[in-house]
């Protein structure tokens, strides 16, 4: 018992960071402090699972969850994601008069919950770690209290979230009766053929396609991220998108493993829809969060292809695609963060411009950022979606090949046109926020996806090594 | 004896939870649910489990309804103020959507008359609050810390948006 506690470590360590921050807190209210001790308990974390990233999974507590390999992956992107939204918050905050300690407490929190998400072999903790992390966005949508726009965002994603949580739990109940069993690892002898079950299994997908924001369950996301502080929205688009998908990629690769056929065409149209809707919406936004929402609802598309292909090369592909995504959306987010000076915490299009004559690196990164997010060839994006389209193609699924491919072509008008846009030879003002520390790492995001899109294999290999042929058993 | 047990409780729920969104003064709709709430703590006891049926009573029908009274009676609202329950335009789509999932759930539910369930050997002494504390602070120790830290988020999360600050 104490050694799986052991195990647990990194999660622990945030834990422990977020209660100390709540403690130095009430000491000594908003210390600038807090976001150190925040970050040194993420970097202890990231250091920690990093060092398990290549071994093979262990179960801990009976079997109750699972540590290292595939966990330790999902795990080290969120904690990435939360690296970089402590530090832009630090940057972001101050200007829009709501640097309370608590944040740093809550953004830890939250990743408890996700953490617990990528790592549970029971879907009654699989639920907890979902509760966790959504009841903590919640809150931190609705920070800024005074603004209409962010309650309204915190009230649509609350009670929205609140719905699906209902979903989640319903159908976690169908699938308790009808199995007698909530464990991941024994579901897939216990599957019964009665409706019922069918029944439960759909209504969980609801639940998590709510999570991921996929069509057609996504109309919470754009008017949550529009109200939300901008690094917010970007910790939301990036960190719980990756955890509920690896929850979801546990379910039904691990969970529902034998029965792939039944949940891959599902699973295929949702895909396709998240697709067009998402890159048809995004062509007509004029802000840029919501804008990278509808983007974001995209991408889900693109790695719901790889999962939809329901192989072993499927799941390594979607789970590659989540890094890509993250790093390219984080980076896109951050920029965002670091410009946005209106009061009312809007970003249109137009107030880009002028940004790259005035700071050419920040344009420069943000361009990479944007391009890794159309795809384009030497860059993570390309690399991710090239994987899970092969693994597509493999599956015999060309169809949504073609209308991953077609989208993406269609996505690249509205990205590249922001692209263009930085560079007007306008007077712009100069940035809002100085941040040394956020531009550091907006450097290595951009220095990542140069990586991953230059020397794949490495990671692709690993990720690859995480599931075997029959995509039933997770090392 | 069962079957009659759970014919009133069933019936008394579906009334309490029509009740409770058709009522038009929100102090009916409250002891609305608190019938609901009464009559799903009889489905719980007929399932063994006491421990849920009391805490269904004490949680939800004692501490959870008076805070709706509460907030009811703080908001202060006058009778002309309430709001008649009518279906407007987006009526017939949500009528019909739910009817969908009724209907997909209940003939999930039909398909399994008579048949039969997998025996979870420690089902019978499941409900007792021995066997629930023994799996809570056992198996579940790891959810029982979980929960901790969701009740923690929860807390601070309110705290932190209802205080009062002006920077």
């Amino acid at each position: 018992m104490w050694l799986d506690t052991l195990a647990l470590m990194p999660v622990l360590l945030l834990v422990v960071a977020g209660l100390l921050i709540i403690v130095l807190d009430s000491l000594d209210n908003d210390s600038p402090v807090l976001p150190w001790v925040a970050l040194l308990g993420l970097l202890g974390a990231l250091v920690l699972e990093l060092n398990r990233l290549g071994g093979g999974g262990r179960f801990l507590f009976e079997g109750l969850l699972r540590v290292g390999g595939f966990s330790a992956y999902v795990n080290a992107v969120l904690l990435l994601g939360g690296i970089a939204t402590v530090i832009f918050c630090r940057a972001y905050l101050p200007r829009i008069w709501h640097a309370h300690g608590e944040v740093y407490a809550l953004v830890l929190f939250a990743l408890v919950g996700m953490m617990v998400m990528a790592a549970s072999y029971d879907l009654v903790l699989t639920f907890l770690g979902l509760e966790t992390m959504s009841v903590a966005l919640y809150v931190l949508t609705g920070l800024a209290r005074e603004d209409v726009r962010a309650n309204e965002a915190a009230m649509k994603y609350f009670l929205l979230g609140a719905f699906a949580t209902g979903f989640v739990l319903y159908g976690l109940a169908f699938l308790y009766g009808t199995t007698g069993t909530t464990r991941l690892d024994l579901l897939p002898t216990r599957i019964p053929n009665t409706p019922l079950f069918w029944v439960g299994v759909g209504l969980l997908l609801v639940g998590f396609l709510f999570k991921i924001a996929a069509v057609p369950f996504h109309m919470w996301a754009p008017d949550a991220y529009q109200g939300a502080p901008t690094p917010i929205a970007g910790f939301m688009a990036t960190a719980s998108k990756a955890a509920a998908m690896s929850a979801l990629l546990l379910l039904l690769g691990h969970g529902l493993g034998l029965v792939r056929p039944q949940w891959a065409d599902v699973l295929a149209v949702v895909a396709a829809l998240s697709m067009i809707v998402g890159n048809g919406a995004a062509l007509m936004q004029g802000e840029v969060k919501r804008l990278l929402a509808y983007s974001g609802i995209a991408h889900v598309g693109y790695a719901l292809v790889g999962i939809a292909s329901a192989s072993a090369s499927g799941y390594a592909g979607a789970l590659f695609y989540l890094l890509a995504y993250a790093s390219a959306a984080l980076g896109a987010f951050g920029v965002a963060a670091l410009w946005e000076q209106r009061p009312d915490r809007q970003l249109p299009a137009e107030d880009l411009s002028g940004l790259g004559r005035r700071h050419p690196l920040l344009g420069a990164l943000w361009v990479l950022f944007l391009l890794s997010l159309v795809g384009f060839p030497p860059l993570a994006g390309f690399m991710a979606k090239y994987a899970v389209f092969a693994a597509a193609v493999q599956a015999g699924k060309i169809w949504l090949v073609l209308i991953g491919v077609i989208t993406s072509m269609i996505s690249a008008y509205y990205y590249l046109r922001l692209c263009v846009l930085i560079w007007r030879p306008v007077e712009a003002h100069p940035l809002p926020s100085s941040g040394q520390l956020a531009s550091g790492v907006l450097l290595l995001t951009s220095a990542l996806l140069l990586w991953l899109g230059l020397w794949p294999s490495g990671v692709l290999e690993l990720v690859g090594r995480f599931f075997e042929d029959s995509g039933l058993v997770l090392r | 004896m069962q079957v009659v047990l759970f014919g009133i409780c069933a019936l008394l729920a579906i009334v309490g939870a029509v009740g409770v969104i058709t009522a038009r003064n929100p102090v009916y709709s409250a002891l609305f649910l608190v019938l609901n709430f009464f009559s799903l703590a009889g489905l719980y006891l007929s399932l063994e489990a006491q421990f849920l049926a009391v805490t269904q009573v004490i949680v939800y029908a004692g501490a959870i309804v008076v805070l709706f009274l509460f907030v009811i009676m703080l908001l202060n609202l006058r009778p002309e103020d309430l709001p008649r329950f009518r279906l407007d335009r987006t009526g017939p789509l949500v009528v019909l959507l739910s009817l969908g999932l009724l209907l997909g759930v209940g003939m999930g539910i039909w398909s399994l008359l008579g048949a039969s369930f997998p025996q979870d050997p420690q089902a019978q002494a499941v409900g007792t609050v021995e066997s629930l504390g023994r799996a809570l602070f056992g198996r579940y120790l790891v959810g029982f810390e979980v929960v901790a830290v969701l009740l923690l988020v929860a807390m601070i999360g309110s705290v932190m948006l209802a205080k009062r600050r002006f920077q």
